[in-house]
């Protein structure tokens, strides 16, 4: 029987798109061509995850937004902010960590 | 303006019950899916819309993923929720109990009418006010959670562990005994003399009736049937020590006490010098009404309790 890890996959990925969001970020990017960027390096998101979790990275501040009405249509463009690069270096050095805790115990 | 995406983002506003920034999200929405569009297709057409509309979701789901973190209840009260709902509604039934046998209107501003009413409409009634409780608890918790949902909430001693809430009493063979003893007697009472309410036994093959034959024979049958409930409820302990069969059987007697109070019969009282028979009779049903409302209400409690300290 093949076990399901749909769930596991999502709860894991929630966490992982944050920090790549705030490392792609380092750019300034709107949604759609985001989406393109992280397809391309291998990771692929649904839209409609991608932009609630833009929201609530902008509601707590760390990174900000912008809309750029000069084309065709109006886009959204966001950016890391210095809160972000903080919590950025914060969620890299958790990640390690528990990257080096299952190295540990995968050797074993 | 594309037919197809402005219904589609109008759907979306419909579930999207955020403070504030709606408006963004759905501007951003419609960018994204114009620009995919293009991008996809070449040109922007409405197939092409529905297509990539097809791909992004269904409006609930949108929706539901910019809500995350908004519940109207966080899901830790939702035990309060019931817990709270059980003991309002067993305070607002005793209310409902009294104002029903007693027959006046009660009112607590700003939230409790109690109106004055009969038999069907108390029935009806009472569904209703657990869904009021239900929904006034629900008002008071949704307001807790958009203040402050991390809040510790009281929680009843009695409702902690499944050892506080005391079960249902063992039956015992010599009081049921003797509670079919006390009934038979009455029943012979009733065969014999067609009533089971004397005003004098001096004379003990002729006793005097406390009523006329009319009234002796409403109460005395309502009487009855309130033991006969007292000693099937009784017996049924001997099957199940549920707090239900307890629930069941005091509603059953206040229903029944409902018709001593409201009674379309008149008591006709005996006449005895000295002795004023309808007051005796008044704190007599009176105190029973008391020990019977009392007692279902306890056992409504305490069905409540099982149910949520089962869960816990």
């Amino acid at each position: 029987m093949e076990i399901d890890i749909t769930n596991l996959e999502t709860e894991m990925n929630r966490g992982f798109l944050q920090i790549l969001v705030l490392a792609a970020l380092e750019q300034k990017m709107y949604g759609y061509k985001m989406l393109r960027f992280l397809e391309q390096i291998g990771y692929t998101v649904e839209e409609n995850t991608l932009y609630p979790i833009l929201r609530r990275l902008e509601k707590n501040g760390v990174i900000k937004s912008e809309w750029d009405v000069s084309g065709d249509r109006p886009k959204k463009f966001y950016l890391i902010t210095p809160l972000g690069r903080s919590m950025r270096k914060k969620a890299l050095s958790i990640w390690r960590k528990q990257n080096d805790i299952l190295k540990k115990i995968m050797e074993v | 303006m594309y037919q197809n995406l402005e219904n589609y983002l109008l759907e979306i506003s419909h579930y999207l019950a955020v403070k504030d920034g709606a408006e963004e999200i759905l501007a951003e929405i419609k960018s994204h899916i114009l620009e995919k569009t293009e991008a996809e297709f070449e040109a922007i057409t409405e197939d092409g819309i529905s297509k990539i509309i097809a791909g992004y979701g269904k409006p609930q789901q949108i929706a539901a993923k910019y809500l995350e973190g908004f519940e109207i209840i966080s899901p830790t009260f939702k035990r309060h929720l019931f817990l709270y709902t059980g003991i309002l509604f067993a305070c607002h039934l005793a209310l409902t109990i009294i104002t029903f046998l007693f027959h006046f209107d009660m009112l607590g501003f700003p939230f409790l009418y109690i109106p004055t009413m009969d038999i069907w409409q108390f029935v009806f009634y009472v569904p209703m006010a657990f869904i009021y409780d239900l929904g006034l608890v629900g008002i008071v918790l949704y307001l807790v959670t958009q203040k402050n949902k991390d809040v510790r909430l009281p929680w009843p001693k009695l409702f902690s562990n499944v050892e506080s809430v005391k079960e249902v009493r063992k039956p015992n063979i010599l009081f049921m005994a003797f509670l079919i003893l006390i009934f038979s007697f009455f029943l012979y009472s009733f065969i014999q003399f067609g009533t089971i309410f004397f005003a004098s036994m001096n004379n003990p093959g002729n006793p005097v009736p406390m009523f006329g034959p009319n009234a002796s024979f409403y109460y005395s049958l309502l009487f009855m049937a309130m033991l006969g409930c007292e000693v099937i409820g009784y017996a049924a302990r001997f099957i199940s020590r549920s707090s239900w069969l307890d629930l069941i059987k005091n509603f059953v007697i206040l229903i029944l006490l409902q018709f001593v109070w409201n009674s379309p019969v008149k008591a006709d009282f005996a006449k005895i010098p000295g002795i004023d028979l309808s007051t005796i009779a008044m704190i007599f049903v009176l105190i029973i009404t008391i020990v019977v409302a009392f007692k279902f209400i306890k056992s409504l409690i305490l069905v409540v309790a099982k149910q949520f300290t089962r869960k816990r």
